[in-house]
């Protein structure tokens, strides 16, 4: 087999590139280091890091599902106050009124009770 | 569960989703070509390492609304890695003066490193580490990371004749610098004489 002189006389003149390219091999992905397990565990913690971050959002929305039985019953207490106060008779009104005003005097010590 | 004919692209939607076993199978497949990648633009291990964690971090940013747009998944995670590098490599010029070399050369020696072509590939990584960081991107992305001219040029931000005409200075500047150490790639001759030939 013979050998060239010299490997820089030996290409081509013609094929420059392609001379480049078998050069540039030498120094291909055999020469680059891999991923170290170090450096994947750091990617995928920053993967954690973000999944976490995104998660409290949806709690939220579990937390206020738990709400919505208290909210319920608040709507419902709501709404009977509303047909009481819609459905109350005149009568039943001034009975009120008066007990309250009895209550009223009697805490203002303005009446005694030989008086009612 | 994660098969492996799982296409990237079912990987990133699902690791979109909090899905830890997808995005998992995502850095088994692509780191050591991400890592590879931006150790050959940034020229030592740390900053390579702390480059492909960035380059990841984007893709979980993303991930949720990431869509192929055309592109190989595995291109766009690459152009990403890329322009990491770049904009790493711009700070590191606006640190330290412009002429300064990467440390291509004098990273630490590896297994590699004893064989009978370390001295060889040597050269040749310090030849590509000293080219301008556009050139030299232009180099990793056509020529390891096997872009198409058209994809390379749109990681580069810049047109396909743009890019060309980088690849032509690239590949000048590196023929002229191991035309210039000719006599230490002789060293090695008597392994293939013919690998590095101009």
């Amino acid at each position: 087999m013979t050998r060239p002189q010299s490997p820089f006389e030996a290409a081509p003149p013609t094929a420059p590139d392609e001379a480049l390219a078998r050069a540039l091999s030498l120094a291909a992905d055999e020469a680059a280091p891999r991923a170290s397990a170090d450096l994947q565990a750091r990617i995928l913690a920053d993967f954690d890091l973000r999944a976490r971050a995104a998660a409290p959002r949806r709690f939220a929305f579990k937390g206020l599902g738990r709400l919505i039985p208290a909210g319920a019953l608040a709507a419902l207490t709501a709404a009977g106050f509303l047909a009481g106060v819609a459905t109350a008779e005149p009568a039943e009104e001034a009975a009120f009124d008066a007990e309250a005003a009895i209550a009223e005097a009697f805490a203002a010590d303005a009446v005694e009770w030989t008086e009612i | 569960m994660v098969d492996e004919t799982d296409t990237d692209e079912a990987l990133v939607a699902r690791a979109g989703r909090g899905d830890r076993l997808a995005a998992s199978a995502l850095v088994v497949r692509h780191s050591d070509r991400v890592m590879a990648a931006s150790w050959r633009l940034l020229g030592d291990r740390a900053s390579a390492e702390d480059a492909a964690q960035e380059t990841f971090l984007r893709l979980w940013t993303s991930a949720a609304r990431w869509r192929p747009q055309g592109a190989k998944f595995e291109t766009w995670l690459i152009r990403v890695a890329t322009n990491v590098c770049l904009d790493r490599l711009r700070r590191r010029g606006r640190e330290a003066p412009a002429d300064a070399a990467p440390e291509l050369a004098d990273r630490a020696p590896t297994a590699e490193a004893r064989l009978m072509a370390e001295d060889r590939r040597r050269v040749v990584l310090d030849a590509l580490g000293r080219l301008p960081e556009r050139q030299r991107a232009a180099i990793e992305l056509c020529h390891y990371q096997e872009l198409s001219q058209a994809e390379a040029a749109e990681a580069l931000s810049i047109s396909v004749e743009a890019l060309e005409s980088l690849l032509a200075r690239a590949r000048r500047a590196l023929r002229d610098a191991l035309t210039a150490r000719r006599d230490e790639l002789r060293d090695g001759d008597q392994h293939d004489a013919s690998a590095i030939a101009f």
